[in-house]
């Protein structure tokens, strides 16, 4: 009855009519801008022969495609498009609601035979019709595009709903949100500005939450497949209607990571096209909340409206709920920016904060109110105004600091309550030894677990494992701050018999501790689990390789490896034969390294890296030498493995194998290293591809001892046990060198980094690092270094005014040689580094262990 | 009939009128004095229902006039800050107009533009502050309102086209039987155009009254004296304002002033002349607690 008397009602009728009339500008950019950027690549491709006969017609024949669009599903326009269409309904709310902002229109609008209610409704109505017309319209004509290209189905119906929808709510949510803050604001530059605000400071105050738990939560880890830890993400995202759109993109990549498969457009693997096209919940969820958001914004706004005193008209921070928005915005701003920085320095600086909670939070509150009183102040120019508001800077600060309170206590003792052990079904603990070769995360592995099919993830139900993953993880909770340690994590997963799965990590503050725990995790039977993954053999092999169709990226997918990283390799328009494989191992004799690099000075400009070369390399492709491996090292103890003074016969290392036919720069990311700029580099250097060999890269290598007879039987005599050349002198620093000390020194140079903390370096990284470093100094001729190696390491030293000890006496020098051993835990060990130069020009890295120094003297 | 019941509209702390009643009859014009900031725009806004009184309400035909949309179609506010959109023309806003006001009549607005000569193709904006006006006064018209509010309406027109103005309204009442309320500064034309008026002082209605009593109700007697005289000299006599000029005297009075010229023709004055006040002579002595002395400014 009301909805007859209002469209009976002629004002209102030709208010609507009015208000439609008024805006048609932006929703007729909105169109073009869409159907610019979706509809017209369609029918340029479609139109063009070439495509049409050789990519349409396959597509076709092949049934991989019923739905074309093109830019790969509009991923990379369409967060574009979102914003475009948030801000065309905000344009649109701005201009219906101008009148609102000046004084001589409202007299008119305000006085006139209609109400309030009906103003705002007809406003909205008018901007929500044309907001659907410019979103329908050019996804609609690409449906009958696609419609008259591939012949009807229904994924393209399903397509142009979403698009759509996404684009329509988009713009929905932008007007409403404009149309709100017209209520409450008193000028066209206040409602620009609170519109923006508004729009914005949710997500900033949900970021900086999730930022604080991430940070001061002790024992917090990001465990994507808890619902728990998913929330936040999902009201980050949502609380904003710039973000709240998901990317198809997302959906695209879901196929990999194990979630049902809903892909709507284009789709390369035929064969797996789903017959039902869901338009799942995850999908179309924050579209569906953002409806609801803004009808409620809607409601919200007209409430306000109606109540809005149009003496505030042309007036700037005379509203109070639009000055508490912008000051919010403010404060949230501000504690972006100060609780990163203070959390940063309270966790992880060794500065003036660390762990000094009180002063952290003080600062905090007092920053938060100088950035909120001057927000306010710039808004209302009025003091008493000010004072006014400050109750909301109260509410707000109160808020934070119990929300980081509660945080920083674990939610006051209770998010690390551990359960009842006779609940528990497994535990799953992080591997670190010193040298990374069997770094394992039981947080990454089950993340890339429940994600992916390919990924591993280890647990043990043995009890005694239970047991030292309960009584560590009491202990390393419990454990005091130490400022003179280094941070280390300890990871925990654990299951229940009820399905319930707690994921913990914890940083570590004390080295003897994570020592320990290191050692004792090693020693137990849940690193026999953990090894037998990593060297299982049918988990080494690479997975399944996909087609490779010109013009489209794709993924590789992930898959396990030796050392249990997760490899995933994005290859775009690069080529169509490249082969990225795990295919064995290389063996090197132990001392391998090949220095024979000339350095030329200035004058010179030919090449730095003609003779880099590897000796003793044998390529091993054996399967039963994992499993000989495996037995073997399940023998050896923590001291066996880590702090053995014998010499090992030789060491096995990663081989990979890239295609010789890449000849451009890429993106692999293996690990924490990246290649792109090293392959680069020696390519360029070299001008032979062929050359370059990755085994050179092999950071991570198994030292094989003469107790590991299975490995050794295997390896048989094909590999020389010892190097042939004589050592000729040696050379190492008078004095230790810290971790700190090292890092300290290795800030120029990076082979004295952390890295070569860990002897890893033995078959190692010694010389790329070292080219590299040249490399880089290579434009910039004011530091390029000149010598050889030997002058080098002698110089790196002397700069960081560490005198250096030179052995020329080529006996002593044997003696230190065959003391040093390429690879040792330095926990509190008194040895030394030594640099072990042989007569056919090759160098190696030893440790000469605390028992052992007297060789040095 | 309007009908002001105890409004009070406040600005966060600044009350800017306090409990305000009056009445404005049918066929009837009312006129709203006061001084700068008195509070007459602030009064006919809250009346056309553009201000949320603090206190009390404004009724139209006894229905209350804020956010009213059946009363509002029958009231138009002309505001003294006037708005035409950007590439208006009195065309288009009688269109408008004729959108949110059912009796609007074109044919009244075909005849109110050729009575104030205006083109009714051109663009307002380019019209002068006076044509402006007469455009706005054409509109409201042409929207043919029961009840009408004017602020300043009568600024910036010239003497011809006030007039114009001025019988424009007392035939629309008379036809309409409608109510005007008109605020001005100019009191001389209100006193010839309105029937009743009140004065705004000091967030108050001091005055409200017909203008037929406000003459009725004072008087001016003009004394000359063959001596020179002073205010001692008039200590027993009951005035509302005295002005002395040695022998010359000006003397204002409230109400009946029979007894009082009586005591005056006891101090012998060689002449005494009775005049009229005019409205604006009325209100200056209302409002005579605001005196300045000027003298002192530029010193």
């Amino acid at each position: 009855m009301t909805s007859q008397r209002y469209l009976n009602d002629n004002a209102n009728v030709k208010d609507f009519l009015r208000s439609l009339a008024k805006v048609w500008i932006f929703p007729a950019i909105a169109f073009f801008v869409l159907s610019s950027e979706f509809l017209i690549p369609v029918i340029e491709y479609i139109s063009d022969k070439k495509t049409s006969l050789e990519g349409i017609e396959w597509l076709k024949a092949n049934h991989v495609i019923s739905y074309f669009g093109v830019s790969d599903f509009y991923n990379e326009i369409l967060q574009l498009m979102v914003i475009g269409m948030v801000l065309c309904g905000m344009l649109i709310a701005l201009t219906h609601f101008s009148f609102a902002f000046k004084k001589n229109s409202v007299n008119v609008f305000f006085s006139m035979g209609i109400t309030r209610t009906r103003l705002y409704v007809n406003r909205i109505l008018a901007g929500t019709c044309e907001l659907f017309v410019a979103s329908f319209l050019p996804f609609f004509l690409i449906f009958i595009v696609n419609v008259s290209t591939f012949g009807y189905h229904k994924h393209q119906v399903a397509v142009m709903f979403y698009y759509t929808i996404a684009m329509f709510v988009s713009g929905v949510a932008g007007m409403a949100i404009t149309a709100f803050v017209s209520a409450i604001s008193g000028s066209r530059i206040e409602a620009i500005l609170t519109s923006f605000t508004t729009s914005t400071v949710f997500i900033l105050l949900v970021s900086e939450f999730t930022f604080i738990r991430t940070t001061l939560l002790k024992g917090y880890v990001q465990v994507s497949s808890l619902s728990k830890t998913t929330f936040l993400e999902i009201l980050g995202t949502m609380s904003s209607p710039w973000t709240f759109v998901k990317n198809l993109g997302e959906v695209k990549e879901a196929k990999y990571s194990g979630d049902p498969i809903n892909i709507m457009g284009r789709e390369v693997l035929g064969n797996k096209v789903p017959q039902d096209l869901v338009l799942d919940s995850g999908l179309l969820f924050p579209i569906f909340a953002w409806v609801l958001i803004s009808a409620a914004i809607i409601v919200a706004g007209l409430y306000l409206f109606n109540k809005r005193k149009a003496e505030n008209a042309n007036s700037f921070g005379k509203f109070y709920l639009s000055s508490a928005i912008n000051g919010a915005f403010a404060f949230a701003v501000c504690i972006e920016c100060v609780s990163e920085s203070l959390c940063n320095a309270y966790n992880h600086d060794n500065g003036f904060f660390r762990h000094k909670a009180f002063l952290c939070l003080a600062i905090f509150v007092i920053l938060s109110f100088i950035a909120f009183f001057l927000a306010e102040l710039v808004l209302r120019r009025n003091i008493k105004s000010v004072v006014k508001m400050l109750p909301v800077w109260a509410v707000l600060a109160v808020g934070s600091v119990l929300i980081t309170i509660s945080v920083g206590t674990g939610y006051f003792g209770t998010f690390n309550k551990l359960p009842d052990r006779k609940e528990i079904k497994s535990v799953s603990m992080n591997v670190s030894d010193p040298r990374g070769i069997f770094n394992y995360s039981a947080v990454d592995a089950y993340n890339t677990n429940i994600s992916n099919e390919n990924q591993y993830f280890c647990e043990s139900d043995n009890p005694e494992d239970i047991k030292l993953c309960l009584d560590y993880f009491e202990k390393i909770k419990n454990s005091k701050y130490d400022s003179e340690s280094s941070l280390m994590y300890a990871e925990f997963i654990i299951k229940t018999k009820d399905g319930e799965v707690m994921a913990r990590r914890f940083p570590v503050y004390s080295d003897e501790l994570m020592h320990q725990y290191g050692k004792d995790v090693i020693n137990s039977n849940f690193f026999d689990v953990v090894m037998a993954n990593i060297l299982d053999p049918d988990k080494s092999e690479i997975g399944e390789e996909y087609q490779y169709i010109e013009g489209m990226d794709y993924y590789l997918p992930a898959y396990n490896s030796f050392d249990g990283e997760n490899y995933t390799s994005y290859y775009g328009d690069y080529g169509d034969e490249y082969i990225y494989n795990i295919k064995g191992f290389h063996y090197f004799a132990p001392s391998l390294l090949a220095d024979g690099i000339e350095i030329y000075g200035n004058d010179n400009n030919e090449g730095y890296y003609d003779t880099i070369k590897m000796v003793d390399e044998y390529v091993i492709q054996d399967k039963e030498l994992l499993k000989a491996l495996y037995n073997d090292l399940s023998k050896m103890t923590y001291d066996e493995l880590f702090l053995n003074p014998s010499k090992p016969l030789g060491a096995l290392a990663l081989y990979r194998n890239v295609a010789d036919n890449v000849t451009d720069s890429y993106i692999f990311n293996y690990g924490y290293l990246s290649w792109s700029r090293e392959i680069d580099e020696l390519e360029v250097k070299t001008g032979e591809e062929k050359q370059f060999n990755v085994s050179l890269m092999g950071r991570k290598c198994i030292l094989i001892y003469p107790q590991m007879t299975e490995t050794l039987k295997i390896l048989g005599n094909s590999v020389p046990s010892k190097h042939t050349a004589n050592v000729k002198e040696v050379f190492y620093a008078d004095k230790k060198l810290s971790i700190d000390g090292i890092d300290s020194v290795g800030e120029r140079y990076n082979m004295f980094s952390y890295n070569s903390v860990h002897p890893d370096m033995f078959v190692s990284n010694v010389d790329s690092k070292f080219n590299y470093d040249i490399y880089l100094k290579e434009n910039d001729s004011s530091i390029r270094q000149s010598g050889n190696y030997t002058e080098f390491v002698n110089m790196m030293y002397s700069q960081e005014n560490v005198k250096v000890i030179n052995v020329n006496d080529s006996a002593k020098a044997q003696k230190i040689a065959d003391k040093s051993v390429p690879v040792y835990d330095t926990y509190k060990d008194d040895g030394r580094y030594v640099f072990i130069v042989y007569d056919d020009g090759s160098v190696v890295k030893g440790y000469v262990p605390e028992a052992a120094i007297s060789v040095l003297k | 009939m309007i009908e002001f019941k105890h409004v009070t509209k406040k600005f966060d702390d600044f009350t800017a009128v306090e409990d305000i009643s009056f009445k404005v009859e049918p066929s009837s014009i009312y006129g709203l004095i006061g001084y700068n900031g008195a509070g007459k725009t602030t009064l006919l806004k809250t009346a056309a229902g553009i201000y949320r009184p603090e206190n009390g309400e404004v009724l139209m035909d006894g229905q209350n006039t804020f956010n009213n949309n059946d009363i509002r179609k029958l009231m138009f506010y002309i505001p003294d800050d006037l708005y035409f959109p950007m590439n208006s023309t009195p065309k288009s806003m009688a269109k408008f107009y004729a959108d949110y006001y059912p009796n609007f009549s074109f044919k009244t607005f075909d005849n109110l533009i050729e009575l104030f000569g205006l083109d009714k193709k051109k663009k307002i904006r380019g019209f002068s502050k006076g044509m402006q006006r007469q455009t706005e006064i054409v509109l409201a018209l042409a929207s043919k309102p029961q009840f009408l509010l004017l602020d300043e309406t009568f600024d910036g027109l010239d003497p011809q086209k006030r007039e114009i103005t001025k019988k424009l309204f007392v035939e629309y009442i008379a036809e309409k039987e409608a109510s005007i309320i008109i605020s001005s500064h100019n009191l001389v034309e209100l006193s010839n155009l309105c029937d009743n008026a009140g004065l705004i002082n000091g967030k108050h209605l001091t005055m409200d009254c017909s203008v037929y009593d406000i003459s009725q109700n004072y008087s001016k007697l003009r004394l000359i004296f063959d001596r020179d005289v002073t205010p001692e000299d008039f200590k027993d006599i009951k005035y509302k304002s005295l002005d002395i000029d040695g022998k010359i005297v000006m003397m204002v009075f409230e109400g009946d002033a029979t007894e009082e010229k009586q005591k005056l023709n006891a101090l012998l004055p060689v002449a005494i002349d009775e005049y009229q006040l005019t409205m604006e002579e009325v209100f200056l002595n209302e409002m005579e607690d605001k005196k300045y002395d000027i003298t002192k400014v530029f010193e």
